[in-house]
């Protein structure tokens, strides 16, 4: 397993696309771990302009333990898309280059191909994890007034649902990369999926009291496992735990798209 | 003699189109096994099955005695048409993933960019080199493993004549260390010059193989040409010719066994006759594979 990480980051390392994808998903992770409190600063000095005081948005604990981490996944993993272009323009130039092809004669087989993309994937989601982890803990330091150990890990899970949430999205990414083979195709398809197909169809069915389908639609299962935690700061009630029908279905999905991908590149004639 | 390869009826269908159709065919160590074809005979076809890139319809393969899979093609050095690398990692930065993938040392890099004379640009991006330095970059990583085979699949198309000489030169020095090597070409000089064994394939069908030391023997032509009235009739009743055929002023006949050309001299000379012309003609590969391809035609229809 490690040799095919090694390929695959030899691969992808001196790639510009792929180092430019990547960075711009670090970067959109660190501004939400930096930015929410200065806004929020702005919005008090804004009220107090209009002379409204005793509102205060800054005494809100978006970023103290353990609320810290359902609100700093829950938001992070909107950015998931941008490291599932990196993804889809490695795995599609593997097709447009024809290298996959000479990856197998070198002595690649075709299953030993694709798990290394489904390495490489599980490799992004662990490294972006961890990446939030240590924002996550730098935040939480700076903000929570009054700091013990219990409260700082507490909840703090939600890191590796996010890890679990990342990797099963790769995995879907790779799948339609792998299906479609060209990769401005496969980025417009992901897209209007994620953001088109799914939503409406999300909307329609909900409307019609069908909640199931949050179910079925692969995208929409991996968001809602963390739900928004949000509307808690205004006295409602939020599910701040995971459910395990919400988790069975991401870990389906994972599974379904997992042996999806390694079928249509171990059947295909290269 | 230990064999390399053998294949057994390989069948590959597309659709009705039988690219390649019930080959099969035997390949020994320390051969230099030229697979020559027109386009479209099915020869990359055949090359893609038995390394694993395109299923095949029906039939086997084996590589050195057992079933071919991702462990025998790390021992084999294969390009397959034009050479395929990553455009935007250097020579150096590309080898070392052959190297990952085939399990050798990196070591091996430095070494096989000598063999190839490419050290000096090992660090440029591969979509900068010429067509020349990219095959010699394929011939390079195909020689990573220290391959006990190299299959090479028209190395030297879209070559200029310098380029095609150097690949040549490149290839017959791999052949020299003992190599075994499967070359598949549609070039018939170039077949002649390197390999020493060679097979024929129309329509995915194996329709002749044999060495090819052997082409140009069995019957002998010789051409005379003489400023005489009656030369077909002189020639024709030496008795010494199967087959005579004219070319404008020049007769080409085809020896019955035994004959040589000094007796066609000798012959004429008694008749009075001198000859102007008197050549003794091999076959050429080229001649062969035309006969080939005209007599299998012929017999099908």
């Amino acid at each position: 397993m490690m040799r095919l990480l090694r390929i695959e980051l030899q691969k992808v390392r001196p790639s510009r696309s792929f180092k430019v994808l990547a960075s711009m998903y670090l970067v959109a992770l660190f501004v939400i771990c930096v930015v929410v409190m200065p806004f929020l600063q702005y919005l008090k000095s804004r009220f107090e302009d209009f002379d409204m005081d005793g509102i205060d948005p800054t005494i809100i604990p978006f970023y103290e333990f353990p609320d810290i981490w359902q609100n700093i996944t829950w938001v992070a993993i909107h950015l998931k898309l941008l490291l599932g272009f990196s993804l889809i323009f490695s795995v599609t130039n593997e097709f447009s280059y024809r290298t996959i092809r000479q990856n197998v004669i070198d002595g690649l087989s075709q299953k030993e191909f694709i798990i290394s993309k489904i390495v490489m994937a599980g490799f992004l989601s662990l490294a972006s994890a961890a990446f939030l982890f240590v924002l996550g803990m730098i935040t939480g330091l700076i903000y929570t007034s009054d700091i013990s150990l219990g409260l700082m890990f507490e909840d703090s899970y939600f890191i590796l649902i996010f890890a679990l949430q990342l990797f099963t999205f790769l995995v879907f990414t790779l799948f339609v990369g792998v299906l479609i083979k060209k990769s401005i195709i496969a980025m417009g398809v992901l897209i209007f999926w994620t953001m088109v197909v799914e939503n409406i169809a999300w909307g329609r069915m909900t409307y019609l009291g069908y909640d199931w389908i949050g179910y079925v639609l692969p995208v929409k299962s991996i968001n809602q496992l963390v739900h928004v935690p949000f509307p808690k700061y205004v006295f409602q009630e939020v599910q701040d735990y995971i459910t395990f029908p919400e988790l069975g279905a991401v870990l389906a999905f994972l599974a379904l798209f997992y042996w999806a991908t390694i079928r249509l590149v171990v059947k295909r004639d290269l | 003699m230990d064999t390399v390869l053998s294949i057994k009826n390989l069948s590959k269908h597309y659709g009705r189109v039988k690219a390649v159709d019930d080959l099969s065919l035997e390949v020994q160590r320390g051969n230099v096994f030229g697979i020559l074809g027109p386009n479209g005979s099915g020869k990359t076809t055949t090359l893609g099955t038995i390394l694993n890139v395109i299923n095949q319809t029906s039939g086997t393969f084996e590589w050195f005695g057992q079933k071919g899979d991702q462990n025998t093609r790390k021992r084999i050095g294969a390009i397959l048409e034009h050479p395929i690398f990553y455009p935007y990692l250097t020579g150096v930065q590309n080898l070392k993933i052959v190297c990952d993938i085939k399990e050798v040392p990196y070591s091996r890099v430095e070494e096989v960019l000598k063999v190839v004379s490419l050290d000096e640009r090992k660090d440029s991006k591969f979509k900068t080199y010429s067509l020349g330095m990219k095959q010699r970059l394929s011939i390079a990583s195909a020689l990573l493993c220290d391959p006990e085979v190299m299959i090479l699949d028209e190395p030297t198309n879209g070559l200029d004549p310098q380029g095609i000489a150097e690949i040549r030169d490149l290839i017959i020095e791999i052949a020299n260390s003992g190599k075994t090597i499967i070359l598949a070409s549609h070039l018939l000089d170039e077949v002649q010059k390197v390999c020493t064994h060679f097979c024929v394939l129309q329509r995915g069908k194996l329709i002749h193989t044999g060495l090819v030391e052997d082409v140009g023997k069995g019957s002998l032509n010789v051409e005379v040409k003489a400023d005489v009235e009656n030369l077909q009739a002189v020639l024709e009743g030496s008795g010494m010719a199967s087959h005579i055929k004219r070319e404008l002023d020049k007769y080409t006949m085809t020896m019955h066994n035994g004959y040589s050309a000094a007796q066609v001299n000798e012959y004429l000379f008694k008749q009075g006759i001198t000859a102007k012309h008197l050549v003794v003609k091999t076959k050429t590969l080229e001649k062969q594979f035309l006969e080939i391809l005209a007599g299998q035609e012929g017999g099908q229809s």
